[in-house]
């Protein structure tokens, strides 16, 4: 998993719950890394897995909680690092419908060894998407995250429904409306 | 702060450190490769600018050196590029007014144009394209183009190149071959002559007239061996002359050849026959021009049996000829001797007129005798008798001069040397010696002259022999040349010395004619033909 995941992880706990619970979830988790990131390196997912679960524990929030929230705040991490990828969209729906094709595409160009989800189009309207994400990390309440924070962006709102398609989550489909 | 935070803060300070060190190491990595990148590619690019290159420049000698002209265009025919041959035969430069290519085609062309440009995007290649166009003065050339299509990376076509020829002369030459073809293959069709071609004796080909002459029909013979149309026993005749022909000793030979028809009668005819040889000189088939002479043999058989009957004709005439003659001399003499015997023995009994009378049969006799050898002379001149040799004609009146009676008063003169000719002596002198002594004969002025001149054409020798003797009343001028025509009955003409003189002259393929005022003179005028 590429650093900057882990940077802007640990990022979002310290200005959330501060620079003890992050301490506390590295020693605790005793991840080989030490704890030591940076935005340009990669590192075991598994890492990423610990100190999620240390962290639930820590603060009494479920692991997908955590990752929603942590989806909201990637979005703008995302943005900064790359602003040009969300410039390049006018419209929420067109965004998502472009995350398999180009925006994914050219995050590979940029890191090859990038391990990324893969979305499928079910179906798109004006004001809707169906999308099916696959992944074996069963990262999807990340991405829902994402997601909403995207509608957000375009100073809109969208209702967003999931179904579990496997139940270890390596396979969701979202049914994504926009609000008027 | 508490203890605790410092702690804390020092920890997170310890890590970010660490973090910054990874993120330098990394960097550094990172660097590293893209120099070993950049250094690749630049390497690689050289390597590729080098190609380049040399293949431009490759591309640059082909195009400069094609000799044929050498055109690159758009996909709508404008020129992007041409050869110096090609600015040349074009009578354009694309460089100084910019070309395009639709523009000369030919008004008559331009479907078979699209045409063959659809084909082109389809296959990629265009071959034998063939069209009139108008180059750069106006005039119209018939070209050949080869060409094929340029792709991107992408097999995209972006481009055409194409050779052009110019095949006017070909286009000219071809339309004057079938032009002349047709009017060989007229020439064959109609002729009188049979044609055929034959190959090792397969014939091949017959005009219509061939096969009318044998009785067969258009094509019958096509494949068939001449051997089955000959007739048996001529074809040995021609198995030597062919073998010639065919091992180039010989180029054609011409023989008598019976052909066999198809209903089993015989055609004689005239053939010759050529060798048709290919490039190498090698004989490739014979030519035979074939011509009945069926009808023409008939003639010349006909014109030897006729000539066969007039020679045993004349034969037989001359023959009859010398038995009157002698049968009808023979009494004469008899006559003659009894009639001076009468007048010896009787002469003392005998008064002045019976004298006169037994002298007067006497001159009868001579002259009936005379009328004999005339007539036996006039028979026995004809062509085959002639024996032609070098004549002095000065010397032959000379010769005349002393044989006649030229009585005193009459002069023979030659005017100018008369020439040396090729005729039969006798006759010539008999011809001489008629007109001569014709003229001596009946002069009657004091000074006789007799005139003798000649002249000379191209084809005759042209005489005169002129007299001043009494003339030739004009009623008798046609009648002269007649046999049995004489104006006197008392001298010794028999009447046939001038008939004989005409036979000789048209024998000599000659002509005679008289100039003639009574008691003026004469003057015969005639010609010889020079052999």
């Amino acid at each position: 998993m590429k650093g900057i995941i882990f940077t802007e992880f640990l990022e979002l706990v310290e200005t959330k719950f501060g620079l003890e619970v992050v301490d506390a979830i590295i020693e605790e988790s005793a991840v080989e890394s030490g704890g030591i990131y940076t935005s340009v390196g990669t590192y075991e997912f598994s890492e990423m897995v610990q100190l999620l679960s240390r962290l639930s524990e820590k603060v009494n929030t479920p692991v997908g909680d955590l990752l929603y929230v942590f989806g909201l705040y990637l979005f703008n991490s995302l943005g900064k690092a790359h602003p040009e990828v969300i410039r390049a969209y006018s419209d929420p729906i067109e965004l998502l419908d472009s995350i398999e094709d180009h925006i994914h595409v050219h995050v590979k160009k940029l890191y090859p060894d990038a391990e990324l989800p893969t979305f499928k189009i079910l179906n798109k309207s004006d004001h809707s998407i169906t999308m099916v994400y696959s992944s074996s990390r069963g990262l999807y309440r990340l991405a829902h995250g994402l997601i909403h924070k995207t509608f957000e962006h375009f100073n809109g709102s969208a209702t967003i429904t999931y179904e579990l398609l496997k139940p270890d989550g390596t396979e969701v489909k979202f049914d994504i409306i926009q609000d008027e | 702060m508490s203890e605790a935070d410092v702690q804390l803060l020092r920890k997170a300070l310890e890590r970010q450190k660490k973090a910054r060190f990874q993120a330098e190491r990394i960097l550094e990595e990172k660097s590293k490769q893209l120099y070993d990148v950049s250094r690749h590619l630049h390497s690689v690019n050289d390597r590729l600018e080098y190609m380049l290159n040399e293949k431009a420049s490759e591309l640059d000698g082909v195009f400069i050196n094609i000799i044929d002209p050498y055109v690159i265009m758009d996909l709508e025919f404008n020129v992007i590029n041409m050869n110096a041959s090609a600015k040349e035969f074009l009578g354009f430069d694309h460089m100084v007014t910019p070309i395009n290519l639709s523009e000369l085609v030919h008004k008559d062309y331009v479907e078979y144009t699209a045409k063959s440009v659809a084909s082109l995007f389809e296959v990629g290649t265009l071959k034998n394209y063939r069209a009139k166009i108008r180059v750069g003065d106006g005039t119209e050339k018939i070209v050949e183009v080869n060409g094929s299509l340029i792709y991107d990376k992408e097999r995209n076509p972006i481009a055409a190149q194409g050779i052009i020829r110019d095949i006017t002369r070909e286009a000219e030459t071809r339309e004057l071959l079938a032009q002349q073809r047709k009017e060989l293959q007229i020439i064959v069709e109609n002729s009188p002559l049979g044609i055929v071609l034959t190959d090792q004796g397969m014939i091949i080909k017959t005009n219509p007239r061939f096969g009318q002459m044998l009785g067969y029909g258009a094509g019958e013979l096509i494949g068939r061996h001449v051997k089955e149309i000959s007739a048996p026993g001529d074809i040995n005749n021609s198995i030597n002359l062919l073998e010639k022909m065919n091992s180039g000793n010989i180029d054609n030979f011409t023989i008598i050849k019976k052909y066999l028809r198809k209903d089993g009668s015989e055609l004689l005819t005239k053939t010759s026959v050529s060798a048709f040889k290919n490039r190498k000189g090698e004989v490739e088939y014979q030519v035979a021009m074939v011509e009945d002479i069926t009808e023409q043999r008939n003639l010349e058989l006909q014109k030897e049996k006729l000539l066969g009957e007039l020679e045993a004709r004349n034969e037989g005439l001359k023959e009859y000829a010398h038995i009157v003659s002698h049968d009808l001399k023979s009494p004469l003499r008899s006559i003659s001797a009894l009639a001076t015997w009468l007048g010896e023995d009787y002469k003392d009994v005998l008064n002045e007129d019976g004298l006169n009378n037994l002298q007067m049969m006497q001159e009868k006799i001579e002259a009936m005798d005379t009328l004999i050898d005339g007539i036996l002379k006039y028979s026995s001149i004809d062509l085959a008798s002639l024996e032609n040799s070098k004549i002095d004609l000065n010397e032959i009146v000379n010769d005349i001069r002393e044989i006649i009676y030229v009585p005193e008063h009459v002069r023979i003169v030659i005017l100018n040397p008369l020439p040396e000719i090729r005729a039969d002596r006798t006759r010539i002198h008999q011809l001489f010696q008629n007109i001569v002594s014709n003229a001596v004969n009946y002069i009657e002025v004091e000074e006789g002259l007799v005139r003798i001149s000649s002249s000379e054409s191209p084809s005759h020798w042209h005489f005169s022999i002129e007299d001043n003797g009494i003339g030739i009343p004009a009623q008798y001028h046609d009648k002269i040349f007649k046999v049995f025509q004489s104006l006197d009955n008392q001298k010794h003409s028999s009447g046939l010395g001038l008939s004989i003189v005409k036979k000789i002259v048209d024998l000599y393929e000659g002509e005679i004619q008289l100039e003639s005022e009574v008691g003026k003179g004469t003057a015969f005028n005639f010609s010889i033909k020079k052999i």
